[in-house]
């Protein structure tokens, strides 16, 4: 019995004094355990406790302005709570209270005010909201070097907190706003100095807020050192989380060789000049140097003694917390389609933990995912979409991408912005080739294989357009060859020939064809190289035909289509308004309902409205989607209970999953990027489709409504706009039953047999 | 996420879609009317000899009238945008017409008859609805075409007779008069049109509003009868009262969805 006790106790021991994190097989963090009230409060009902506190002798517009604060306020932080974005009960989460508890271990009530909660963000940032939420974003904690920076920042967000901050300013910038429409002062002014008047007050609160935070950091023991690299962190905060040379040699191995002349010359790369806001006098912010300057001074006289680094849990611990977070931020680049920052943040990763398959399948999707939509953009498929260079100039794509990135990782964006689009597939295709060997279960990896060898098809048609041997070995060859010809020309008669058997010929032929391929490559072409240890491969042989037939057969498709007969085909089906889908089960993502006035000159959000109706909405659905009998598994975070953390994190997984498709268009047809975690939901649901429907409202001199359904089909990516529709009309439960029920009737009827 | 650029962005990608089947409003497809179709009555006597040309003497009353029709519909949702309606019509008009006999005595005896046309009709047809996108059967703006067959059936109501000896006394005397004689059924083909609009106004309830319009190809060949007998003159006038009965209407109806 007491062996028993101890290996209880043993366990929860474990599970509360350290953060087990394998970082090789690292798992994406999840909110775990009791969800907070934060999240499951109506915003509503957090709305009307806040302006029970406004106090009725106050002016008419003060009390009005702070009501609307109220109302904004609480409906865009429960948003932000309700994206999933937000965690829970996680390891950073946990870390960040633990260091909150330091802080305010004299100060219960503000403790007991206060919640902290990580949030999914590449930012550099934590923000605090008047209801006493403290966000911390991950993108910070992957760039802090001790618990004391971090201890600080918090600092600096209480201190906001407790003076009310976020309210001061909406009143202010409301007052600005009023006075200038008003007095038609705007005519007077430009808008940049509007601005600045309307900042001017946020950076009095950022000053106040660092003096106070100061204060309270000074009551602590955490270590005055540190302060300096609080603000270092924050010049340097638009630069990754560390910085290393960015080797060549990390795309290369035995079998792909870069040309030098893809990266950039030491003397070529911008430098790091960490100029940050230098204009104070029109910032939003004080600048850093001026609030490093006034922490220093009021540090100056005091003393370090009994200060420390790491207060609360040792350096270790902050070291595996901010890895997390660095581990967090590696696919938060990745579902954001920052490719490049994704495979630098691996890189930088992979200095310390070089077996982790985590940051291998990172890279492996980040180059599958550029180079998806390199070939799409430049339209290299027929049926793909192209664009011109002008329309990518501005997103990560482009070829000048590199031109304002400083420090080391402008060496990816330059190197991949160098490499033809054959050579980026088979660059991908070779490096998710390498990860597959290694991971061979890995069902992700095996499909993102198959589709690049789809992509390959439309660069390569033959196998044999590569080499199966190495560089050196097809000069060598070509040497001997130019040799042999130059002394022996007449020496190859003819009557040799007449005594090979049929068969001797037959090979003879074979071989010189095969060298005739070698002669025609060019040596200076690295992706004909890049296979030639698996050319012949059983595996390689197999998804190469694959992949051509697959082309073929899209091809096909594309032509028909194009004929006059599959023209005809499609008015026909365009004709049609409906689809008979014939399913029975679906799973029915948040529905999503907003309302907007926009009779006056600004359109304006119906929080409250829009809130009543979505609960409406959902009502409607239920009802519907029971009379058409489809069964529906509604994921709502409205509606979950406290014991719901595992659907918080199912819709989490649906949000990314919708957003990374929505992102890929129908035409990519590419599996998401945590495409694991969404195959787990459809056998968790039992079913493949989801349903994401929702209405817009607006209202104008009259009602009018959009109203939208999308099934998904969550394990191929294709989906079927059921609705997409404008109603000139008012959105009444009678029209909201009749085409929420049609969607129903579309998913659930079946094709006619004719 | 913003939502709404879902249905901007997205690229419509087609995959084995096939038309659905009918939805109706949630799912019920088959559903009953009542209604009225109304319109003030300008030409000619209702059936309480109100309004105008009423009897005797085609005098006008001074009364405003109104045209009532009434109707009970039977709809079934066909399709997304279509509606198959068989309803059956019921209205009473006044007529005041007028025949002529061969006197007893000697001459022409002329009547006044007044008379009361029971018109009954079926009526069948196509709600077709107009914009597919924003019009779901059963719900919104619609279009009805088909056709009508009415039985219009004259109840002779009153006489007045002008003797042809001049005498004071109107009262139609059976053994004074020759034999009317007069046809008093005519049966009328038309085609028909309404613009309408339904809504469902609470659970299983709906509400219609439409103007209507028949037209009767009888009526166009009304003008070329060489016959002109009493029969002949009662069939046109009849048909002609018909024919401004039916000429437009506004209507309006409550029904119930069945199932």
């Amino acid at each position: 019995m007491h062996k028993f006790l101890i290996l209880i106790y043993l366990l929860i021991a474990g599970f509360t004094t350290g953060i087990a994190q394998d970082f090789d097989n690292y798992q994406l963090l999840k909110s775990t355990g009791t969800i907070p009230g934060d999240f499951l409060m109506p915003s509503s009902e957090k709305y009307k406790k806040e302006i029970e506190n406004i106090d009725k002798d106050e002016k008419r517009t003060d009390k009005n302005d702070k009501k609307q604060f109220y109302l904004e306020s609480n409906f865009l932080i429960d948003d932000l709570l309700q994206s999933s974005r937000v965690l829970f009960n996680d390891p950073i989460t946990a870390y960040v209270n633990k260091v909150a508890d330091e802080l305010l271990k004299d100060d219960d009530e503000m403790r007991r005010k206060l919640r902290f909660y990580a949030v999914r963000s590449s930012a550099v940032n934590a923000f605090a909201t008047n209801q006493g939420i403290i966000f911390v974003n991950v993108g910070l904690l992957a760039q802090l070097e001790s618990e004391a920076q971090l201890a600080f920042i918090l600092a600096h967000e209480i201190s906001h907190v407790r003076h009310g901050h976020a309210l001061d300013m909406f009143l202010e910038s409301q007052k600005i706003d009023r006075y200038t429409s008003r007095t038609d002062l705007i005519k007077q002014t430009t808008f940049d100095d509007r601005i600045v008047a309307k900042n001017f007050f946020s950076k009095d609160l950022e000053i106040c807020a660092d003096r106070d935070g100061l204060e309270l950091y000074l009551e602590s023991k955490y270590s005055l050192d540190e302060l300096e690299g609080v603000f270092d962190v924050l010049q340097y905060s638009y630069l990754p989380f560390d910085v290393v040379t960015f080797d060549k040699k990390y795309f290369e191995n035995e079998y792909i060789k870069l040309p030098e002349e893809y990266f950039l010359g030491e003397e070529d790369l911008n430098g790091i000049d960490g100029e940050y806001e230098e204009d104070d006098s029109k910032s939003t912010h004080p600048s850093i140097e001026s609030r490093r300057e006034a922490n220093a001074k009021t540090i100056a006289n005091k003393s370090n003694a009994n200060r420390s680094r790491f207060v609360v849990d040792t350096e270790e611990e902050f070291i595996k917390v901010r890895d997390i977070a660095r581990f967090e931020l590696c696919y938060y680049y990745l579902h954001n389609f920052r490719y490049q920052e994704a495979i630098y943040a691996c890189f930088v990763l992979q200095q310390k933990y070089p077996e982790s398959n985590y940051l291998k399948k990172i890279v492996s999707k980040s180059l599958y995912g550029y180079t998806k939509f390199k070939n799409e953009i430049k339209g290299v498929k027929p049926y793909s979409v192209s664009y011109s260079d002008d329309d990518v100039n501005t997103n990560v794509m482009s070829k000048k991408a590199h031109e304002e990135i400083e420090g080391p990782s402008q060496q990816v964006y330059y190197f991949m912005a160098q490499l033809k689009l054959n050579e980026l597939t088979v660059l991908a295709l070779r490096y998710v080739w390498d990860a597959c060997q290694s991971n061979p279960d890995d069902e992700e990896l095996k499909a993102i294989l198959e589709d690049l060898f789809l992509e390959l098809s439309y660069h390569y048609k033959k196998r044999s357009d590569f080499s199966s041997q190495s560089i050196q070995e097809v000069k060598a060859m070509q040497d001997e060859k130019a040799k042999k010809d130059s002394i022996t020309k007449e020496a190859a008669a003819p009557e040799k020939d007449k005594k090979l058997s049929k068969y001797d010929k037959i090979k003879k032929q074979k071989k010189e064809q095969e060298k005739i391929s070698e002669e025609d490559i060019e040596p200076e072409e690295f992706a004909k190289y890049a296979f030639r240890d698996i050319l012949k491969d059983k595996r390689f042989k197999k998804l190469f035909s694959k992949g051509q037939k697959e082309k073929e057969n899209r091809e096909a498709r594309s032509e028909y289509y194009n004929s006059s007969e599959g023209r005809a085909e499609l008015r026909k089906r365009r004709k049609r308004k409906a689809a008979a889908l014939g399913i029975d089960s679906v799973l029915v993502y948040t529905p999503y309902y907003i309302r907007v006035n926009n009779s006056g000159s600004k359109s304006k959000v119906m929080y409250l409205q829009s809130e009543e109706n979505q609960t409406k909405l959902t009502d409607i659905i239920r009802k519907n989607a029971k009379i058409a009998k489809v069964n529906i598994t509604m994921l709502n975070p409205t509606e979950l209970k406290d014991s719901d953390s595992e659907t918080f994190n199912d819709l989490r997984v649906l949000s990314e999953w919708m957003s990374q498709q929505n992102r890929f268009g129908g035409n990519l047809l590419m599996p998401s990027f945590n495409q694991k975690a969404t195959e787990k939901l459809v056998k968790k649901y039992k079913t493949k489709y989801l349903l994401f429907t929702g209405i817009i409202s607006i209202k104008r001199n009259r009602t009018h409504w959009v109203y939208w359904s999308i099934l998904f089909n969550m394990e191929s990516g294709r989906y079927q706009i059921l609705k997409d529709e404008y109603y000139r009309q008012k959105d009444r439960r009678t029209f909201m039953n009749a085409h929420i029920f049609d969607t129903f009737f579309q998913i659930k009827s079946k094709r006619k047999r004719k | 996420m913003k939502p709404y650029l879902y249905i901007f962005s997205i690229i419509l990608f087609f995959t084995g879609q096939s038309s659905a089947q009918v939805p109706g409003f949630q799912g019920k497809r088959f559903f009953i009317e009542v209604g009225g179709s109304f319109f003030p009555n300008l030409f000619y006597p209702t059936a309480q000899n109100k309004g105008n040309q009423t009897f005797p003497d085609g005098q006008r009353s001074g009364d405003f009238t109104m045209k009532d029709r009434y109707e009970l519909s039977f709809f079934y949702v066909t399709g997304r945008g279509s509606i198959f309606k068989a309803a059956y019509n019921y209205q009473v008009s006044g007529l005041d017409s007028y025949a002529f006999t061969p006197s007893l005595v000697s001459g022409i005896d002329r009547h006044d008859l007044f008379y009361q046309l029971h018109m009954h009709d079926i009526n069948l047809g196509f709600n077709l609805y107009r914009d597919k996108t924003t019009n779901l059967a059963p719900l919104g703006f619609f279009f009805d075409w088909g056709i009508r067959f009415v039985f219009v059936d004259g109840v002779l109501r009153d006489q007045k007779v002008d003797y042809a000896d001049n005498r004071s006394d109107h009262t139609p005397y059976a053994d004074q008069l020759a034999p009317l004689n007069i046809n008093s059924f005519v049966f009328m083909f038309g085609l028909t049109g309404k613009w309408g609009y339904r809504t469902v106004i609470a659970d299983r309830v709906t509400l219609t509003f439409g103007i209507e319009s028949t037209f009767f190809p009888q009526f166009a060949g009304v003008y070329l009868s060489f016959f002109n007998t009493n029969s002949s003159n009662f069939q046109t006038a009849a048909i002609l009262n018909a024919q401004d009965r039916y000429l437009l209407s506004l209507h309006i109806g409550v029904g119930a969805l069945i199932y």
